[in-house]
């Protein structure tokens, strides 16, 4: 009896420590929300609806965040490998018996309501990936070390990419990056997946928007695996092996491992992007066209981001009023009460709400970095890096689609986009950084 | 406050390292707030200018597709006007008496328009009430125009092929663009509802004879609901695509084939250049049926006689005799035979244990090289190849561009197979016998061709050596007559026999015509080449064969003629290229081609 009493108070006194700034913020974004998803689906004739069903993905994740924060997080470290093989079974699990949604096998049913593993799978990601990272964080500079955690990333994304959900694996890679480098791993070492992914995944969306049809000349052939690509992957070698002379002959010193491991890097990555290539769907390739430049299919795929530009910039200093947005309103911007979300911010309440919500969201974020560097110890810091690079990308991905600066890539935006998952998900990710930020003293 | 069992350098570098994170990000933002800064601040007025024409939407006219001319300039793929009635919502007034007296009287002139026209002030969306108006239907609007307010008449172009089904398979259809079409990389830009070419020329040249839709830029005022018609966008008709096809010569074999009663093909090539003047393949189909939607279209896809699949192009047969072209220039240039040389023919071969036949069964007596070629005696043709050996005749078969596509510009050109090396040791692991060689010295056995390649082959005999990518399209002029493309003749191949091989072979060829077995394609006046051929059909009645090409002199014209289970190539294809050179003859009598 005494011992649960003891950490009760223990407790109480614990939630006295809590972040205000970051409970104001949370709370003021998903009430705005819920006002945005109104004015969002006023066209549907019944808003009502909307807003219920995300007023219980609310009350939901505000109960998670409850449980989360009086959850120890250092629970996690203790089991990570086994939260990281349970993530692994729902994600296998939603693809056996989950229900599909536009093409993708991704929900699992509860009547009412349907939930995403994907979206609960991420934060998992970032439980274990931290648990290993901690355990290892004084080899983590030795190249080994990043095996286990890339098969994890990997496993996750496949499985995830299987449904197949392009956008829910977007985030793992940036996460991955991130805290591997804040936890200590070498930056040549994550430099080197990076390049590695960038030319496996840009070979073949660079020949969807450099080459039409069956063109014949010589970008053509490397980009369609002919003869070409081996003799310009051989004058590659050629020309990094001539970099590394000259810059020997000026006397600067770089050992010739980099630029072999480079080579090797770009070698390898081409012939994994053929595999990429022919994984990649065809309308996926175009969005990144259309992305590049909108006005090709102004009336077809460029309408999206057309629209949703004309929304933001016409909102101007004030905005159009309240429910008053003609681009919103009259259904020209697409997904408006999901991923679009901001674009009616923008112009219903113009450049003042949009600028003290890109403030608000920089300061929430702020306050997750602050977590990872308050925490008491190094289990605590990486989860709260890796929680805190989850809602920067989100950020930076989603408004940046609405203003025309990032590829349409179906992200929603934390706590304001229309979705239970990403709620409840969003705000669990908020409980566990109260978790780690109310035990950060010592007693 | 120091990590917990750590050493304070680690937390150092963490700290660092998220610093850093967190860096990004603000610029990440920054670039974010400046971006949102900059449409909102100083491009607002531009943007909420855009968001106010925004409420206008586009009724889109289709852009008339470009007309397909022949190379004497004849139409052989038009636009017919149509004329098609619409109903604007917005141009009639919303009381309801008057809507009501504006559907009575038009349902009197086309029945069914009543719903069309409530659905249409419903939605505010421009309906079609009917298209192809017949003449009276469209007086009787024009008549009534005063009462029939927001009814109006317009006439749109639609595809019209004049010659029906000839010419068919290379003109190709246009049907609407399915979904699947939509998601692939090469009709970006396309929306639903589209008419793409879907065979053919019609598809191969898409991108030139869609043109550029046009419409009517149709504005909704504050309330969203009430609208006008603020612009009207011209569309832009296609280009213009001339063609290398002689329609007369065209239409002249697509009848002289259509007597035969048979499936078959015709292609005639200008050895010269590769142009292509005739693409005959039967049965065929009318793409008229598709821009109307008859009905008739469903047999063209499940009658048995397939008459949407272009056997100029893709379909495959044995040459037959046609191929001992190639066999006497693979043995002659090899020297593995003298012209002199002679062989007796009794009406069979003996090999082993098998013995081959001649299809003159008396038998030929001696043969040498001419007789044989004129006869086709086939034990000539088996000693020869045997003395040659599949190697050269497969490599000469190579040579002449057979067993891989020629790449004329129609869409799914079928390869055809010669038996080469690697193939033959993979299929046979015992060997490849010579019983095989023999075989393919006469063209049965594993070999197979296009029309199109036979004509090909030819026409390399016709200009010595030279074989040219085949064409159909010469120019495409754009819609203010502006040249934007023009082939260029493309050698993509030569075969290069001794010059007293090709005077035996064109003398031999020549002797076929005149005293053999393609008799039946004598033109009186005109000094032909040719070569019969019979090829053998497991299924049926063997396939008529016919090659030649005239006037030997300077042949302007090589020809291929294939009539499904015709028979001999001598009594079954060679009349109809009969008919094609005498009909040049008098072109030329009357100096229509030089």
């Amino acid at each position: 009896m005494e011992t649960t009493g003891r950490q009760e108070n223990t407790f109480l006194r614990q939630i006295e420590h809590i972040d205000w700034i970051m409970v104001f913020s949370v709370l003021a974004m998903f009430l705005l929300g819920l006002l945005l998803i109104y004015s969002a689906t006023l066209r549907t004739g019944n808003p009502l609806a909307f807003i219920l069903k995300q007023g219980f993905g609310v009350m939901i994740g505000l109960l998670a965040l409850l449980i989360a924060t009086a959850m120890d997080y250092r629970l996690y470290r203790q089991y990570y490998t086994q939260i990281y093989f349970i993530s692994i079974a729902l994600l296998l699990g939603v693809l056996i018996i989950g229900k599909t949604y536009h093409g993708t096998r991704g929900w699992i049913d509860f009547g009412y309501f349907a939930f995403q593993p994907a979206e609960l799978t991420k934060i998992i990601f970032i439980l274990s990936l931290a648990g290993y990272l901690d355990k290892f964080s004084k080899e983590l500079f030795k190249w080994q070390k990043l095996t286990v955690p890339v098969i994890m990333l990997f496993s996750n994304a496949a499985l995830i990419l299987v449904q197949p959900d392009f956008s829910s694996t977007l985030v793992y890679f940036p996460v991955f990056l991130g805290m591997c480098y804040a936890a200590g791993s070498s930056a040549f070492h994550l430099s080197a997946i990076v390049l590695f992914g960038a030319v496996a995944i840009s070979f073949p969306l660079a020949k969807t928007l450099l080459i039409a049809g069956g063109e014949k000349n010589f970008l053509a052939g490397v980009l369609s695996y002919r003869w070409e690509l081996f003799v310009s992957l051989a004058g590659l070698g050629f020309a990094i092996f001539f970099l590394w002379w000259f810059l020997k002959r000026w006397k600067i010193r770089v050992p010739f491992f980099y630029f072999a491991v480079v080579f090797i890097i770009i070698a390898g990555a081409t012939g994994t992007s053929y595999f990429v290539g022919k994984s990649i769907k065809e309308y996926q390739k175009k969005r990144l066209v259309v992305f590049l430049n909108p006005n090709v299919d102004a009336l077809g795929a460029g309408y999206n981001i057309i629209q949703s530009q004309i929304a933001v910039g016409s909102g101007r200093v004030f905005g159009k009023g309240i429910f008053a947005g003609t681009q919103a309103q009259l259904g020209f911007v697409p997904a408006q009460h999901t991923d679009f979300i901001f674009s009616l911010l923008a112009e219903e309440f113009g450049f003042v709400l949009s600028s003290f919500m890109i403030i608000l969201y920089t300061l929430f974020v702020w306050r997750s970095f602050n977590v990872a560097r308050q925490s008491r110890e190094k289990y605590g810091a990486i989860v709260g890096a890796g929680i805190a690079i989850m809602f920067a990308f989100y950020g930076i991905i989603n408004m940046g689609m609405v203003i025309g600066l990032a590829p349409i890539t179906g992200l929603p935006l934390p706590f304001f986009s229309y979705g239970g998952s990403s709620i409840v998900t969003s705000l669990v990710s908020v409980g566990i950084l109260f978790s780690i930020y109310i035990r950060r003293f010592r007693y | 406050m120091v990590w917990e069992g750590e050493s304070g350098l680690i937390q150092e570098k963490f700290d660092n390292r998220t610093n850093r994170l967190f860096i990004l990000f603000v610029l990440c933002m920054t670039i974010i707030f400046l971006r949102v800064s900059f449409l909102q601040v100083l491009r607002g007025r531009y943007y909420y200018s855009l968001s106010e024409q925004n409420r206008t939407y586009k009724y889109i006219e289709r852009a008339p597709r470009g007309i397909i001319y022949d190379d004497k300039g004849i139409i052989i793929c038009d636009n017919k006007p149509v004329v098609t009635a619409l109903f604007y919502p917005f141009m009639t007034s919303k009381s309801e008496g008057i809507l009501e007296e504006l559907m009575r009287r038009i349902e009197k002139i086309l029945p069914g328009s009543k719903d069309k026209i409530l659905n249409s002030v419903r939605t505010s969306m421009v309906v079609t009430l009917k298209e192809n108006l017949t003449k009276e239907e469209t007086f009787r609007i024009l008549e009534q125009q005063r009462n029939l307010k927001g009814i109006s008449v317009v006439t749109e172009m639609k595809r019209f092929y004049p010659f029906g089904e000839n010419g068919s398979h290379f003109l190709g259809y246009i049907g609407e663009i399915s979904q699947q079409e939509l998601n692939e990389t090469k009709f970006f830009g396309y929306r639903q509802g589209d008419r793409i070419g879907k065979t053919g020329i019609e598809a191969q040249y898409d991108s030139y004879l869609k043109g550029v839709d046009g419409g009517l830029l149709i504005e909704s005022n504050a309330s969203g609901r009430q609208t006008r018609v603020v612009e009207k966008i011209e569309p832009v008709p296609g280009d213009k695509l001339l063609l290398t096809i002689d329609s007369e010569l065209q239409n002249l074999a697509e009848f002289a084939l259509e007597e035969t009663a048979r499936p078959g093909a015709v292609v005639g090539i200008d050895p010269s250049n590769g142009a292509v003047r005739i693409l005959v393949s039967r049965p065929g189909f009318d793409p008229n049926n598709f821009v109307t939607g008859s009905p008739e279209i469903n047999g063209y896809f499940t009658r048995k006689t397939l008459p949407m699949y272009n056997r100029a192009t893709q379909a495959k047969y044995p040459p037959g005799s046609v191929f001992k072209i190639v066999t006497s220039a693979a043995a002659l240039n090899e020297n593995s035979i003298d012209v002199k040389q002679t062989f007796n023919c009794p009406g069979y071969f003996t090999l082993g244990r098998k013995t081959f036949r001649c299809w003159e069964k008396k038998g030929h007596g001696k043969m040498s090289f001419s007789p044989g070629m004129i006869n086709s005696c086939d034990v000539y043709f088996y000693n020869a190849g045997l003395k040659t050996g599949i190697e050269h005749i497969a490599g000469y078969a190579e040579k002449f561009h057979l067993g891989k596509p020629l790449k004329i510009d129609l869409p799914s050109e079928s390869a055809g197979f010669i038996p080469a090396s690697k193939w033959r040791k993979a299929a046979f692991p015992r060997g490849w016998v010579n019983g095989d060689t023999v075989n393919v010295a006469i063209g049965q056995g594993y070999l197979t061709v296009t029309p199109l390649q036979a004509a090909a082959l030819a026409s390399a005999v016709a200009s010595r050596g030279d074989i040219f990518r085949p064409y159909l399209v010469e120019r495409i002029l754009d819609n203010s007559g502006i040249k934007v493309y023009e082939h260029v003749p493309m050698n993509i191949g030569n075969v290069d026999l001794k010059d007293e091989v090709w005077d035996e072979m064109h003398a031999a060829l020549n002797g076929v015509i005149e005293q053999g077995t393609g008799r039946a394609a004598f033109v009186e006046g005109m000094k032909i080449a040719g070569k019969t051929g019979t090829a053998q059909n497991p299924h049926g009645d063997d396939h008529a064969w016919f090659v030649a090409y005239g006037p030997v002199e300077k042949p302007v014209l090589a020809l291929s003629v294939i009539v499904e289970n015709g028979g001999h190539g001598g009594s079954a294809a060679a009349p109809i290229a009969r008919k094609i050179f005498s009909r040049l003859k008098e072109l030329k009598k009357d100096n229509l081609i030089n």
